[in-house]
């Protein structure tokens, strides 16, 4: 696979603010890129300078290996699909679709064709005529879409996609997603702050904090092996201990934090004794009992019941630990601990050694 | 990318001063030692000295201002009635609302000259009274268009939330409605009375003898002779409305974006 | 309530009266006899009169379309200025906007005078043959009505381009349209409600001007504004005043109905 858009030390600045700072970067032809991050993070003006709708202050921008950097929007091959979708209140969905097209001169004939193929792959049929007020959230985001791809652009850029979107249409439109983006071939550039997003939808994601990159990787790569605290946290571990490396024995090691027993996980990699980590704990690893049970589990941590909630497949705990800290545990309703623990209740939180993840601090 | 483009930018220079250039002008001459032709003869304040010397620009300043007061607290009292019923009053009173902002829509020469025939076939005596209802006519469908536009930007929940709390309509009213108002009344007052202080064309027709207010005295002036006077006096209204933009400005940024309206 | 009895009795009841005058007859000094004719209507067709209602119409068509070619680039750049210099932008319009007509009028006078500004730098630079005559033509009056109502073509215009967002705009332009290109198929059609309101606003009044064509037209280029002034304050013939009165009445009702309902509100409001 070649690479498609190639970023390199890119930096921007909004006033006093650094949007994007040193920020490499480089995505292969037909793959599906997400760039994760929260709000504030610049992942937006990442996608507005590869659009063109930004310049960036300083680094390179190549397309097909071509820089563009002074090239306007309008000349570049890439299209953007909106996080509000922008679509032109006075067109018709037709005219929307086949802006783009027009704009380049495609002939009337083609330019048929390709919106009704288009319109088709949408699912959009028969809704030409509308104007994009008379259309649901949903339809709005499949014309932005459709505007996008319609003009075979060679990278796809989406603001958020599906941000404005209701649980049940997102998880639709994720499968939707995919789909298209098989069919038409080009390159997927996504930005996104939600974690389950990313990690479905890529092929490889970049997570971003503060104009940086911390990290890039397959979603397995990611999950599994955080660079970082925070690229563990963005990622959904929310559950950590800051404590001090006890020293290695066989392939674990021993972690020890105030007010709790040592800990035991698998070593990552060679670290001094006594130097800082963190250890992250997955709220789906953890067990969750009222009366702990000594077997099999490598370790267990009693904290106070806070609170409880249930969205349907699972249950979800907040467990105040002797430390102060909070931590969620996710247990499917299948394996719901009996007796039930109550609110305010002492419980005991277990996990196999192998589920901790020691990362430097 | 929001970049303005640069032929835009210089065209909008050259129209901001084609806005300012004459106006500049006009109060540069003011100071024109000169009192034949624009040629400058160095600086003087002789005109101003002499206007202010001239009793009966004060007797026309203090006509315009009773007029515009006078026009004015009517124009907001009955206004801001009229806005809330409309308003509130459903679907049947949309005619209404047109017929209301006509007076502001048809060219002033015909306000003028309609009121002139009924004041001269009913017997009215031109003067004051005559002018203040002029000025009246303009500035009731002025008030009632910048009120409505507050009002609609009102949240209908507040009056809702004040009933609920045990308030009686009246209460609602004074205590809630009113109070929101006061920004778009205070700026529609200052429209009001700035509007009515320049108004040449309606109060022209509806003048009579010993009424003169200040643009008719500007007017007259000129009539008979371009004489560097009028070049101070003019000068001083600019300094006037700048003044006011300032103040109905700061009242504006309470209220809401200012409507647009037509006065000249 | 009361409101409703002021606009009768002070705005419909004039017109009222405006439109039954014009069916009389004008008296021998210069008083309205009770004579009902149709005659003050058959004097709108002399062809001196149409001429001058042809020439109104004219100079308020390109008053119109001149201060919205003037106009849109300085609403443009308002609207799209940073927050901070759109507020300078905003109150350097609204100055002259809120500046008497009259003296605003008069400072043209000022420049076209025959020992006035422009005159003056011509025989600065030489050309010291007779001084151009500039006041009393209608380039006098054509200068002082577009200067006089530009700002009523600007400010519909400045929140029209306000409230279409910016991102309408870069998706044109990702979508391959160039900055000419994004103006004309996106930023125009979605500016129209401010076209139709500044258009009103600038049209309107300019056919019925008065003091521009008073002040810079002198006596013999006329329009309606000031053959209305003239039937009324000079010749005393009121009838004719009033059916000319209702021939500018009913031009201005009949484009505003033509509008239809929509643009009438937008232009309203």
């Amino acid at each position: 696979m070649d690479v498609t858009v190639k970023l390199h030390e890119v930096s921007k600045r909004h006033g006093s603010v650094i949007a994007l700072d040193h920020v490499s970067l480089e995505i292969m032809g037909g793959e599906f890129f997400s760039i994760l991050g929260p709000s504030g993070s610049g992942k937006s003006t990442l996608l507005r300078i590869i659009a063109g709708l930004d310049a960036p202050d300083e680094g390179v921008i190549a397309i097909q290996g071509r820089a563009v950097n002074t090239w306007p929007p309008d000349k570049r091959p890439v299209n953007l699909v909106f996080q509000h979708y922008a679509l032109f209140p006075h067109l018709s969905v037709f005219d929307n679709i086949a802006f783009g097209l027009r704009m380049r001169g495609e002939p009337t004939r083609h330019i048929q064709d390709a919106v009704g193929r288009m319109m088709e792959l949408v699912r959009l049929e028969g809704k030409e005529g509308r104007y994009p007020a008379e259309l649901s959230g949903g339809e709005q985001q499949r014309v932005a879409l459709a505007r996008a791809l319609v003009n075979r652009p060679v990278v796809v850029l989406l603001d958020e996609p599906l941000a404005a979107l209701d649980q049940q249409l997102r998880q639709e439109m994720h499968g939707e997603l995919k789909r298209l983006q098989q069919e038409v071939g080009s390159t997927f550039i996504c930005v996104t702050h939600q974690q389950d997003e990313a990690l479905m939808l890529s092929d490889r994601l970049a997570v971003m904090s503060e104009g940086k990159v911390l990290q890039v990787g397959t979603p397995r790569e990611i999950y599994q092996s955080p660079a970082s605290t925070t690229v563990a946290t963005f990622i959904g571990l929310s559950n950590a201990v800051g404590g001090i490396f006890m020293g290695e024995e066989e392939k674990f090691c021993w972690v020890k934090h105030d007010g709790l027993p040592p800990l035991k996980a698998l070593t990552p990699f060679p670290l001094p004794a006594s130097s800082f980590v963190t250890l992250m704990i997955r709220p789906e690893r953890l067990t969750l009992t009222v009366q702990p049970n000594g077997s099999p589990f490598d370790n267990t941590v009693s904290g106070e019941l806070v609170n409880m909630g249930f969205n349907g497949s699972e249950v979800h705990y907040h467990v105040r630990l002797p430390t102060g800290a909070l931590w969620t545990v996710r247990v499917p309703v299948a394996g719901e601990p009996t007796p039930r623990p109550a609110v305010g209740q002492q419980v005991y939180m277990q996990w196999f050694a192998r589920d901790g993840l020691i990362l430097s601090t | 990318m929001s970049r303005i483009p640069k032929a835009f930018i210089l065209s909008s220079a050259a129209v901001l001063v084609f806005l300012y250039l004459p106006v500049v002008i006009l109060i540069v001459l003011s100071f024109n030692e000169a009192s034949m032709g624009t040629e400058w003869k160095g600086f003087s304040l002789r005109w101003y000295e002499k206007l202010l010397s001239d009793p009966s620009i004060f007797q026309a300043a203090w006509n315009s201002l009773i007029i515009a007061g006078g026009s004015t607290v009517v124009s907001v009292v009955l206004g801001v009635g009229a806005a809330i019923g409309l308003e509130w009053g459903g679907p049947r009173l949309q005619w209404w609302s047109l017929g209301v902002v006509l007076p502001l829509v048809i060219p002033e020469i015909l306000l003028g000259v309609a009121l002139l025939m009924v004041f001269v076939t009913i017997q009215i005596p031109l003067g004051f009274f005559t002018i203040m209802i002029g000025h009246t006519v303009f500035g009731l469908p002025l008030t009632i268009v910048l009120v409505r536009a507050r009002l609609r930007k009102l949240d209908p929940a507040l009056a809702e939330a004040a009933r609920d709390l045990g308030a009686t309509p009246w209460r609602v009213m004074t205590r809630v409605t009113l109070p929101l108002l006061k920004p778009a009344m205070i700026g529609a007052a200052l429209l009001n009375f700035t509007v009515s202080l320049d108004d040449f064309v309606v109060t022209f027709f509806v003048a009579g003898p010993g009424s003169t207010t200040l643009p008719l005295k500007v007017f007259s002036m000129i009539k008979t002779g371009v004489t560097p006077e009028i070049n101070a006096l003019s000068a001083l209204l600019v300094i006037v409305s700048m003044m006011c933009v300032g103040v109905s400005w700061l009242f504006q940024q309470q209220g809401d974006r200012p409507g647009t309206g037509r006065w000249s | 309530m009361a409101s409703v009895l002021f606009w009768g009795a002070c705005f419909a009841v004039p017109l009222l009266v405006m439109l039954g005058v014009s069916f009389l007859s004008r008296g021998t000094y210069g008083g309205i006899e009770w004579i009902w004719t149709g005659d003050n209507y058959r004097r709108l067709a002399d062809p001196l009169v149409l001429g001058i209602f042809l020439r109104s119409l004219a100079f308020a068509l390109g008053t119109t379309l001149l201060c919205g070619v003037l106009g849109f680039p300085l609403a443009y750049c308002i609207a799209r200025s940073p927050r901070h210099w759109q507020h300078v932008l905003l109150i350097l319009v609204m100055i002259p906007f809120w500046t008497n007509f009259l003296v605003r009028t008069y400072a043209w006078v000022l420049i076209f005078r025959a020992d006035g500004i422009v005159n003056g730098l011509v025989q600065l630079l030489g050309q010291t043959q007779e001084p151009l005559r500039l006041l009393f033509t209608d380039f006098a009056v054509f200068v002082g009505l577009v200067y006089g109502y530009l700002p009523f073509m600007i400010l519909p215009l400045v929140v029209a381009i306000d409230r279409i967002p910016v991102q309408i705009e870069e998706a044109a332009r990702d979508l391959f349209a160039s900055r000419p290109a994004t103006f004309r198929y996106v930023v125009l059609p979605l500016s129209q409600p401010g076209w139709v309101a500044g258009s009103m606003l600038v049209f309107i009044p300019s056919l019925g001007a008065f003091i521009t064509p008073y002040l810079l037209g002198g006596g013999q280029r006329m329009m309606i504004g000031t053959l209305i002034q003239q039937e009324f304050l000079v010749a005393r013939d009121w009838p004719f005043g009033a059916a000319l009165s209702f021939g500018l009445m009913s031009l201005i009702l009949f484009l505003w109905v033509g509008m239809g309902r929509k643009a009438r509100e937008q232009a309203v409001l």
